[in-house]
């Protein structure tokens, strides 16, 4: 029995609990905040390492199977429109759309690497015939110990591929799981909850994989070796099992970001009294990528006088610069005549800066995302001057990291205010309808997933919930490569609890610059000895894993021969996550919330999040400190 | 739970808050009266003693009970009183201490008392104590008195154990650490100053590993100006790390005026005289006798017991002509004016003094070469004797200071009014020339280089315009002294002042110091010019000429368009005939009379025209009468 609302009139309601949306329900009205999801933070969200796994499925399902999804208004469409009590009922559909924001999702399992005299996982026998693909009962009990059979050699793995994606008999999805899961269950032979699981996952993986390539015509060398592989592979399995049982010690962002410590997501926390419900730690330091080194980067003047790779003559040029930028709009004189021309002119001309200093002053200090022949003068000194003002602050750092993710976390912050303003919160709740005013062109309630009609004055939305009527299907999104990975061993020695490093523009045949954020277990974002790297860059090429293997490659060891000094992956997502806008009208009382943009921190949205708010609440402040529960003692 | 406000205190609760305080307070006020007592009757007791405890467990800053608590305690040791009793109490006070610490970290009282305790306990832990305040300097890096105690610990330490090296080292590393944080904290870098000298005591470290060390230093340290020229506390530590030459204090000469029967001895610097200089003379038999009498400096005032100069004279009791007098003067006997000079320490300077002859008014004074004794003639490695972290050779020296110049310069050259930088060169500079030698021509372009220096200087650093006008003035002076030698013909080219050699020269032209239209703001070593009869030093911006006092043989001295605003130290010169001191800024009548009184001299014109007390309204003939009542023979101009 579904449980309705007791008030169905509300000030605002919002859809979606993502970064901006969370902001905003912090506006101190009556709110009624809703999430399709089962977890804060939508788009924003972090997620643990098997709601990860659930995630990429859930959207990489639609996207393999159904192809991309085109939202263009159709009259058919149209015609289908219901009414609601005379008004324009628009249906939504939340997981197709949300699907749109995302594309070229993979993700590997890599073995977790053994100690030299550790028993090895597959032993190769010759000796043994070659069993047929049904006859998994031949498993060799006297080999207890091992948790690995070793009765199948590689060529016979590439005929069960073979067999796999030609033969008639298996045509169903289902079949095909089954014969894979009992493939690998013959293998392996520890039977724990995490190993069931992780041979679930794989074989559906497999499956739906070999489903897609059966239907294919030629089938690709490449393909047939992939399957073949996959089958053999039992050691990724294992690393899948030992992955799930720590599932909850990660928080793996969708999203990364940093939080500048001066800016205006800090001072919103300092205001609004929501960094009392959250912890920080500080960015170590930064790394910069040059012909097969990294190099640490001299932010700040403390680093600039202990770094050693740098020249004393190099030193002086950074700082004068530093010392200019921090300040520079006292200074017109300095970069008069070169407010139109390039930034790196203004450094090479007038500052002498040339070489790696000068990839360190675009990439790692003004943080420059995009192409540096892009960037005047004017924008890269107010990019420079934004992180320099965040130096000093808290530390000898420019950044803060959210523990136990970023966007959860800070979202979950700006709804407990709303809760403390007494909003009422439904997580794993959607909605079917949106209802537009004919006559007026407004939202005027929605239609929930009980059927209850619920009004408000305002809608902030999410883009996922829009009705797909909205889109156009010609929209030009800004796109970001991105990958989580899961490694063993610090990228960088000293690297702290977290550091950034970055490959400048055509270092490792990338277009665009490459951030990787490395946090560590002191993050609350991974168990202990395990490292979490994030990486983000402009796309550019085919998919997001084209876009960013190459700098991956500099930090981890991707080959068969481990080696104790170099990190190992033990799993590594890839994905496109795109800013949506929408090119065609909504009505004025709906704020749609955008999506996370390619940027490092959250300053683009918190000031979006701000003008949203002017606009529901012209001439207000801006969420203002709430009550403070510290003062309790006080209370009669 | 959410959304409700914060309720006053009710009167009730306010109330019971203020008994509770009241009662406090009496009871404290009771224990202080009652430990005063035991003060007043001298009760050094155990009583006595848990009373201070009492008391500065509460209020940590109350001294009087510290004083009281420190005699307590020494009542208690004295007697038999074994180490291990000795030991075991002051632990036990040092653990109260710690207990106090946390009511106030920055008393000076618990940091006192502490001291007092490791400085009277048997066995101090040091390294604790250092670990103590290393939190403290945690919280507030600059924090004055965790770095004062850091130094004293230190000062406690000598580096002949390896318990005290590696207590050395730990803190070496420690304020490297703070200095990576922030490399403003001077105090950490003073620290260092403290325990690098500590450091090269280690028998552990070969010569080879210090010189390592003291490099890695300068690298530091360059490291630090480079990324912040403006910082200050790099600097001052690249200065102490340069260190200064010690110049040391050197008699340039005497001569005996066989007319007035008196030795002129004459020093590089203003001494004060702490015992009479001996002065012998041979006899018939070749025996060195001393010869009774008394010194005087000629600038001083006899009127006051401390008397300090440049040129001395002496007076014999018995007046007659004396053969082959030496005066001695030992380091102990006099003082120096300022630190920055020293004396040579357990060397005696003796100077033979030279003839003047009876008719030698008219002619130049004659200096012969032999007055310089032998042991002044120093080994010109023991003048390198600065108070050095690491002794050094002479080359080294000069080969570090030439690379310390190259690297201010490569700084200046992107940083051009850099005035730490600047001033810093021209410090590199000068210490170059005062060790490489003094009238070297490289001494005279470091010189020229030191006075464009100056000049940017002045330019840059409006606030400190003087002190570089005076060290602008020092170099022109020291440039134009060497002119004067290298130019007079027959200048024996070996003598230089760093050899403590008199400047001789029996050509007229030596008698005529000429040096206008330079801005000088001071003479920095008068007696240079003692020989010195026609003077001058027109069109500078002096502001005091009674360094005139020390030359004794002037005649004639044009000091116009300067900025001397009274008259002074010409009173004794007799052979002054004109002193022009038209146009500068004597302020009043009296200003200019007073230099006057007491005159020895015979006739002289004084020009006193266009200074400002010269008013409209000035009194012509009023003050020709007053100064001829003070000074017959003086005869002033008034009118342009």
């Amino acid at each position: 029995m579904p449980q309705l609302l007791e008030v169905t009139e509300y000030d605002v309601i919002i859809l979606g609990t993502g970064y901006i949306e969370s902001i905003l329900a912090g506006i101190g009205k009556s709110v009624l905040h809703l999430d399709a999801n089962n977890f804060y933070g939508g788009n924003w969200s972090s997620l643990n390492f098997r709601e990860l796994l659930e995630w990429t499925r859930s959207i990489k399902e639609i996207i393999e199977i159904s192809g991309f999804v085109e939202f263009s208004v159709n009259k058919s469409n149209q015609e289908r429109q219901e009414r609601i009590e005379g008004k324009k009922a628009l249906m939504t559909n939340f997981t197709k759309v949300r699907q749109q924001a995302y594309s070229t999702i993979e993700y590997e399992i890599y073995p977790i690497p053994k100690q030299v005299d550790d028993i090895p996982l597959v032993e190769n026998d010759d000796s043994e015939t070659v069993p047929k693909v049904e006859s998994q009962e031949t498993l060799q009990d006297d080999e207890d110990d091992n948790m690995v059979d070793s009765a199948i050699t590689q060529p016979d793995y590439d005929a069960l591929a073979r067999f796999l994606l030609t033969s008639e008999e298996y045509e169903q999805n289902d079949t095909i799981t089954n014969v894979i899961t009992e493939q690998f269950k013959s293998k392996i032979l520890v039977r724990t909850r995490e190993n069931e699981e992780a041979i679930a996952i794989e074989s559906s993986r497999l499956a739906q994989l070999l489903q897609m390539h059966k239907n294919s015509e030629n089938i690709s060398e490449e393909t047939l070796r992939y399957v073949s592989t996959s089958l053999s592979n039992f050691e990724r399995i294992e690393t899948l099992a030992v992955l799930l049982k720590e599932s909850k010690r990660y928080c793996l962002d969708l999203a990364p970001k940093l939080v500048p410590c001066r800016g205006e997501l800090i001072e919103l926390l300092i205001n609004s009294g929501v960094a009392k419900y959250l912890e920080f730690k500080a960015m170590d330091k930064t790394y910069i990528y040059s012909v097969d080194a990294f190099d640490k980067v001299p932010c700040s003047k403390e680093d600039v006088f202990t770094n050693q790779s740098i020249s004393l003559v190099e030193k002086r040029k950074l700082m004068r610069f530093l010392t200019f930028a921090l300040d520079y709009t006292n200074f017109p004189d300095t970069y008069k005549g070169y407010e139109e021309k390039l930034f790196v002119t203004l450094l090479t001309e007038k500052f002498k800066i040339d070489g790696k200093l000068l990839m360190a002053v675009l990439y790692a200090i003004a943080l420059i995302r995009t192409d540096a022949n892009n960037v005047n003068t004017i924008q890269g000194l107010e990019k420079t001057q934004r992180y320099l003002r965040s130096l000093g602050r808290y530390g000898n750092t420019a950044f803060l990291v959210g523990l136990y993710g970023c966007g959860s976390e800070i979202a979950q912050g700006f709804c407990r205010i709303c809760a403390v303003y007494g909003g009422i919160y439904m997580l794993d709740h959607s909605v079917k309808h949106l209802l537009i005013d004919e006559s007026s062109n407004k939202f005027a309630g929605l239609v929930d997933v009980n059927d209850q009609q619920i009004s408000s004055t305002f809608l902030v939305s999410s883009i996922d919930y829009l009705p797909p009527i909205f889109f156009k299907g010609n929209e030009c999104w800004e796109t970001t490569s991105r990958a989580i990975v899961i490694i063993d061993k610090f990228i960088h020695e000293e690297s702290g609890d977290a550091s950034l490093t970055i490959y400048p523009p055509e270092t490792v045949k990338n277009k665009y610059p490459i951030t990787v954020l490395q946090l560590s277990a002191g993050t609350q974002t991974c168990p202990e000895d395990r490292y979490v790297l994030y990486l983000s860059t402009k796309a550019n090429g085919q998919n997001a894993k084209e876009d960013l293997i190459n700098a991956l490659d500099k930090l981890i060891n991707f080959t068969i021969n481990k080696d104790k000094g170099i990190p190992n992956p033990l799993f590594a997502l890839f994905y496109r996550q795109k800013k949506r806008t929408i090119s065609s009208e909504v009505p004025e009382n709906i704020i749609l919330a955008g999506d996370p943009d390619s940027s490092l921190d959250f300053e683009e949205a918190t000031i979006q999040a701000k003008q949203f708010f002017e606009k529901m609440c012209p001439g207000e402040e801006f969420l203002p400190a709430g009550p403070d529960p510290d003062e309790e003692e006080f209370i009669v | 739970m959410h959304g409700r406000k914060r309720a006053k205190p009710t009167a009730e609760v306010e109330k019971l808050r203020k008994e509770r305080e009241a009662s406090k307070i009496k009871e404290y006020n009771g224990i202080v009266a009652a430990c005063f007592e035991k003060k007043t009757k001298c009760e050094y007791d155990k009583e006595a003693f848990i009373l201070t405890t009492k008391i500065l467990s509460q209020n940590p800053d109350f001294y009087t009970i510290w004083n009281f608590r420190r005699s307590v305690l020494l009542n208690e040791i004295s007697g038999d009183c074994s180490e291990e009793e000795k030991q075991q109490k002051f632990s036990s006070e040092l653990l109260f201490l710690q207990e106090v610490f946390r009511l106030n970290p920055k008393s000076y009282w618990i940091f006192n008392h502490r001291r007092w305790c490791l400085d009277n306990m048997p066995n101090p832990d040091w390294k604790n104590e250092l670990d103590l305040v290393c939190k403290m300097l945690d919280m507030d890096a600059r924090n004055f008195h965790g770095w004062g105690y850091r130094r004293y610990v230190i000062s406690k330490l000598s580096c002949i154990d390896s318990y005290a090296v590696n207590i050395c080292k730990t803190e070496f590393d420690f304020t490297t650490t703070k200095i990576n944080q922030n490399f403003s904290n001077y105090s950490a870098w003073h620290q260092r100053s403290k325990l690098l000298p500590k450091l090269m005591e280690d028998k552990e470290l070969d010569d080879q590993r210090k010189k390592n060390l003291i490099d890695q230093e300068f690298e530091l340290v360059k490291s630090a100006f480079y990324t912040d020229p403006d910082d200050q506390s790099a600097w001052l530590y690249h200065w102490w790390l340069i260190g200064r030459e010690i110049r040391h204090i050197s008699v340039l000469g005497a001569y005996y005026d066989t007319q007035n029967f008196q030795i002129v001895l004459a020093f590089d610097d203003e001494v004060g005289m702490l015992t009479p200089f001996q002065v012998t003379c041979k006899d018939d038999t070749s025996q060195f006798n001393i010869v009774e009498g008394h010194w005087r400096s000629v600038s001083g005032d006899s009127d006051l017991d401390r008397m300090y100069g440049f040129v001395w004279i002496f007076t014999p009791n018995m007046k007659s002509t004396f053969t082959e007098l030496v005066v001695t003067v030992k380091p102990e006997w006099i003082v120096p004016s300022h630190s920055g000079v020293k004396l040579v320490r357990n060397i005696q300077m003796c100077c033979h003094v030279g003839q003047l002859p009876q008719q030698s008014q008219d002619k130049l004074i004659q200096m012969s070469p032999q007055i310089v004794t032998e042991n002044m003639k120093i080994d010109p490695s023991s003048l390198c004797s600065r108070e050095d972290i690491l002794p050094v050779t002479i080359q080294e020296r000069i080969n570090r200071l030439q690379s310390e110049i190259i690297t201010v310069k490569e700084l200046l050259e992107i940083e051009p009014e850099s005035k730490w930088s600047l001033q810093t060169l021209s410090i590199l500079l000068r210490e170059l020339k005062y060790i490489s030698g003094l009238n070297t021509e490289e001494a005279m372009n470091n010189d020229q280089e030191v006075i464009t220096i100056c000049d940017q200087l002045i330019n840059i650093d409006k606030l400190r315009t003087k002190r570089f006008e005076d060290l602008r003035s020092k170099a022109i002076f020291e440039t134009a002294i060497n002119n004067l030698i290298q130019t007079s013909p027959n200048a024996p080219q070996e003598i230089t002042f760093r050899d403590n050699k008199l400047l001789t020269s029996e050509k007229t032209q030596l008698s005529t110091f000429t040096l206008t239209s330079k801005n000088l703001t001071l003479i920095p070593t008068p007696s240079i010019l003692l020989y010195i009869r026609i003077l001058d030093l027109s069109h500078n911006k002096l502001t005091s000429i009674i360094f005139l006092s020390n030359l004794i043989h002037l005649q004639e001295v044009d000091i116009c368009n300067n900025c001397i605003s009274c008259i002074n130290g010409v009173n004794k010169l007799r052979f002054l005939r004109v002193l022009n001191v038209q146009s500068n800024l004597i302020e009043s009548w009296e200003a200019a009379k007073n230099g006057f009184v007491k005159w020895q001299g015979g006739e002289c014109r004084v020009n006193l025209s266009g200074n400002p007390f010269i008013d409209k309204n000035f009194e012509e003939t009023k003050w020709k009468i007053e100064m001829n009542e003070i000074a017959q023979n003086v005869n002033i101009t008034i009118k342009p």
